[in-house]
């Protein structure tokens, strides 16, 4: 028999059939061949007579069931040979500690043979495929709902669900510990969350918590004993934990926590496979813990320094409306290199100095971003403190200059206007301007004529000597003072995407919006900036506008008003 | 701007003791390190061959405040080197920036 595997009815032994086919009579093959035919297969082969008595058993069979001899089947193999089931089925059936694949074949007029083979191996292979296949989408999952947020509480919930949803009837994630508190969360596998902290030395309570905490390498489960862990660990009505397994959520250098798994008494213990993936499963739990805690901390640093970089609310000036607007070049960012800032005398200086005015300040450092706006807000303190023992804008920018030419930056170049206010009874406002190598402020009449002041002076912090020449500038009542930035005029949009806005568009929106409060002004002229660029890059953009307006009058000349 | 234009500094032999920067492109925060990477080699292998650095800026299409800081570096590295940085030809728009930075005291720029 060169087949071991005949395939139903398709093919008979050819040395059987010839002989079949010889005699008048149903021939009996000779049992010599026979037995030489069966023992040559590796299956195991029961020949069985038409009553289903067994006539011959080769080897192979009978290793894999010793107790099978001719004659009638043995009583404890009998599910193995069960003569209902149709001839070329193959069926699994299993005989004691293994699992046999068995098949019924006719095998010549006169006999059936039994085909039997063990599959016990095959079938543990395929369950372990399964299982592993099982725990990488697991994993798979896990690494997608980590990753998902950088957020430390989600990042605790979703590595408690998941496992609660995977490994275990219990989980309980344990966070790095904040002072004398640990925040922890817990998932139970029907989606149950439960939140709440505890003092640091109850984690002593627990077994191998502490250790996890630290970030000791995990036990393993056999030798925590689930009997010491304190009833607050479990969840009410959860009952005494059968199996405990402990395992340090690993961060970047410093430990993110800890996962507590629980199962009940009568569910399995943690075998040695489930100790691995709960340590590579922790591995990526703490690795996304770890970050969005680094996260948050960073994202918190990052509010507390740009809180004083960020464009001030502008404090009300007697005699005139301010209104600014800021856009920081970059997206994400709300900070960048240009400013503004409006500042008055305080009370000490103004009781020393009566002829102390509010100033005004736009200006542009050297470059983008987070290094830019650092050294706008040093130079608005710088401003803030100069202001404390120096008014005058002609003498204000080169004490800046100075102050820049020693700042250990590099590039610590800056373009600025500096304005000192002066509002008179009669409603107008005089200005006086020092422009240090910035853009020339425009002017917008209450008529719409728009006029650009002529101002000349250096970029500041390049060179010792810089000349500043101070122009003033006097508004009527409704005329409106624009300070801008570059970022303005030269931002590149329009309809081919490549045109730079230029003064001259910008003087023409401005002279369209005469009469118009000063909040609307620059409203007005962000927006049709904003709409220049379209969707291109840009730089940071600012404008500042101060609109001089008629003093509103006071109670008793209302009342003589009225009468 | 949306598409993003290289910055080229070509360095060109312009006659004894004379390097020449040919610089064509955009010259702003994103490209003025370029600029400031080049200094040190410039200087390096020009070093005692030359007294007169002249930079041709008529093929530059933008510069920003990060742009005029790389030239401020030019200058300041030319100065440290004993050589003197002439600008020999610029765009109107690059003259009216230094006009209104009042950095055409600082920089040898061509008469109109």
């Amino acid at each position: 028999m060169t087949e071991t595997r005949p395939t139903a009815g398709a093919v008979r032994p050819a040395g059987v059939s010839r002989t079949g086919q010889a005699g008048k009579t149903p021939p009996v093959p000779d049992p010599a061949l026979l037995h030489a035919i069966i023992e040559a297969s590796t299956e195991g082969v029961v020949l069985c007579d038409a009553d289903g008595r067994f006539v011959m058993v080769n080897s192979a069979a009978a290793r894999l069931v010793p107790e099978l001899a001719a004659g009638d089947p043995p009583a404890a193999a009998r599910s193995l040979f069960d003569r209902t089931c149709p001839v070329g089925e193959t069926r699994h059936t299993a005989h004691g500690d293994r699992l046999l694949q068995v098949r019924r074949e006719r095998f010549s007029l006169v006999h059936h043979a039994w085909y039997l083979r063990d599959v016990t191996g095959d079938s543990a292979r395929t369950d372990a495929l399964l299982e592993e296949r099982r725990r990488n989408e697991f994993l798979v999952e896990a690494s997608r709902r980590l990753s998902a947020s950088l957020n430390t509480r989600r990042c605790a919930r979703a590595t408690a669900e998941l496992a609660a949803s995977f490994l275990t009837d219990a989980a309980m994630v344990v966070l790095p510990p904040t002072g004398r508190h640990a925040s922890w969360l817990r998932a139970l596998p029907d989606g149950t969350l439960q939140e709440g902290t505890i003092a640091l030395g109850d984690t002593a309570a627990v077994p191998g918590l502490s250790e996890a905490l630290a970030g000791f390498p995990p036990v393993p489960s056999r030798w925590l004993d689930p009997a010491q862990a304190p009833a607050w660990l479990m969840p009410e009505g959860f009952g005494q934990a059968g199996h405990l397994l402990v395992t340090p959520l690993p961060g970047n250098g410093v430990p993110a926590g800890a996962l507590v798994l629980a199962r009940r008494e009568d569910g399995p213990a943690f075998d040695e496979a489930d100790e691995i993936l709960v340590r590579v499963f922790a591995a990526r739990a703490g690795a996304a813990i770890s970050a969005a805690v680094l996260y948050q901390e960073q994202s918190a640093t990052n509010a507390t320094l740009t809180g004083d970089l960020l464009p001030p609310a502008l404090p009300p000036v007697p005699g005139v409306e301010i209104a600014g607007s800021l856009r920081a070049s970059q997206q994400t960012g709300l900070i960048g290199g240009d400013f503004y800032d409006v500042y008055l005398p305080d009370a000490v200086t103004a009781a020393a100095d009566p002829g102390r005015r509010p100033l005004l300040t736009l200006g542009d450092v050297c470059g983008k971003g987070t290094g830019a706006a650092v050294l706008a807000g040093q130079v608005r303190q710088c401003l803030r403190a100069l202001l404390l023992l120096e008014g005058e804008p002609e003498r204000l920018v080169p004490l800046i200059n100075r102050s820049l030419l020693a700042s250990p930056a590099r590039n610590a170049y800056v373009t600025l206007v500096l304005g000192a206010l002066r509002p008179e009874p009669s409603g107008h406002t005089q200005v006086e301007l020092a422009v240090a190598g910035h853009p020339a402020p425009l002017v917008l009449r209450a008529d719409g004529t728009v006029e650009e002041l002529a101002s000349y002076g250096s970029m500041l912090g390049v060179l010792k000597q810089i000349v500043v020449t101070i122009v003033t500038v006097d508004l009527a009542p409704g005329d409106v003072l624009l300070l801008y930035s570059d970022g303005i005029t030269e931002a590149f949009g329009g309809p081919a995407g490549r045109e730079m806005f230029g003064a001259e568009r910008l003087k023409a929106a401005l002279a369209t919006c005469a009469g118009m409060p000063v909040a609307a002004v620059v409203e007005r002229l962000e927006q049709i900036s904003t709409e220049w660029l379209a969707h291109g890059e840009h730089d940071d953009r600012a404008l500042l506008a101060v609109q001089a307006v008629r003093p509103a009058p006071r109670a008793r000349d209302r009342e003589r008003a009225a009468r | 701007m949306q598409e993003k234009t290289q910055l080229n500094v070509e360095v060109v032999p312009a006659g004894p003791g004379v390097t020449r920067l040919v610089m064509t492109g955009d010259l702003d925060y994103h490209t003025a390190g370029d600029l400031s990477a080049l200094l040190p080699g410039l200087f390096g292998a020009q070093a005692g061959q030359g007294t007169v650095m002249e930079a041709d800026l008529s093929g530059l299409e933008f510069i920003d405040s990060s742009g005029v800081a790389a030239l401020i570096h030019l200058y300041q590295a030319c100065e440290q080197h004993e050589m003197a940085l002439r600008i020999v030809a610029l765009t109107s728009y690059l003259r009216h920036l230094f006009q209104v930075t009042a950095l055409d005291r600082l920089f040898d720029l061509p008469t109109l």
